[in-house]
């Protein structure tokens, strides 16, 4: 009898974190892992290769790497498309037939050195305000504008207490949405929004605990 | 524009300085963000650092072509 129903081993591999997390794969063991990306621009990857952030200490492994769901780009995108084409729309009204051809044309230069401006730094706020799960800590990278950074981590051992939400049309088509942490540190709360699978970061982050809870007890400290 | 002919200056001269003002603030942006990008490749690296930083050098130089142009040609 044929099988009816032949379980996905990469589906598998990710419901059972713990073992992974218990044996951390290395190697090329590491590329067959469900959600390991070789992609920069990944918004959810699993074991990353090669990421390094500041406060990262040696023996410190990086299990999930998140940034926001791509799709929340799109609103900017789309603004920048019509920043991109406005000057050639906006050449059939004479707004500017007032100046010279020779401001006309820096004018116009400069438009584009505004849109140009406008597309880094939304790109760049997406790129680099990140969230990290590493095997000893949850890591929230912020950047809220040009000369404001904020970094901000706490044990995993802290954590008391992980929701995620998910609601909406958009957010259930494209599968994303925010996770709350409430720990038991200063800082209170770790939100972790718009990210992508936030069902499994859950899970991944409860089995972090559970495995943090398990070196407290065979008594594995690091 | 009667105010300019009274005191004896030439408007597109003001305007031009007024362009070449505000480009040199643009172009001291520019210079911010590049090291906001060397700043934020410092935070984190992903392996994808040389094309976000080349992404900023060619804003500095489009933002400096442009404070070129505006002097060559206004």
């Amino acid at each position: 009898m044929p099988d009816i129903f032949i379980s996905d081993k990469k589906e598998e591999l990710l419901e059972k974190p713990t073992e992974i997390l218990e044996h951390p794969p290395t190697g090329k063991a590491r590329h067959k892992l469900p959600g390991h990306r070789h992609n920069p621009l990944a918004a959810f990857c699993y074991y990353p290769d090669g990421i390094n952030f500041e406060t990262k200490d040696k023996k410190e492994k990086v299990v999930l790497l998140l940034r926001k769901h791509p799709i929340t780009n799109i609103p900017w995108i789309i603004i920048a498309i019509v920043m991109l084409f406005a000057p050639a729309v906006l050449g059939s009204f004479p707004i500017l037939s007032f100046l010279p051809e020779s401001f006309q044309f820096v004018a116009v230069i400069g438009w584009y050195l505004i849109t140009t401006a406008f597309i880094l730094e939304n790109f760049l706020s997406w790129f680099f305000n990140v969230n990290i799960l590493t095997d000893e800590r949850a890591v929230d990278i912020d950047f809220h504008n040009l000369i404001y950074k904020e970094v901000s981590d706490t044990k995993i051992e802290n954590i008391q207490d992980v929701t995620y939400k998910m609601g909406g049309v958009i957010r259930t088509i494209f599968n994303y949405g925010d996770l709350h942490i409430q720990t038991a540190a200063e800082q209170r709360e770790f939100d972790f929004l718009a990210i992508p699978k936030p069902d499994r970061v859950a899970k991944i982050l409860q089995d972090l605990l559970t495995e943090e809870e398990q070196e407290k007890i065979e008594g594995r400290v690091r | 524009m009667e105010f300019f002919q009274i005191i004896g200056l030439d408007i597109w001269l003001v305007a031009k300085y007024l362009a070449i003002f505000a480009l040199v603030i643009y172009a001291i942006f520019a210079w911010v963000v590049l090291r906001q990008i060397q700043l934020m490749t410092d935070t984190l690296e992903v392996g994808f650092e040389t094309p976000v930083r080349l992404l900023g050098i060619f804003h500095l130089l489009f933002a400096l072509g442009t404070l070129g142009l505006a002097f060559v040609i206004l």
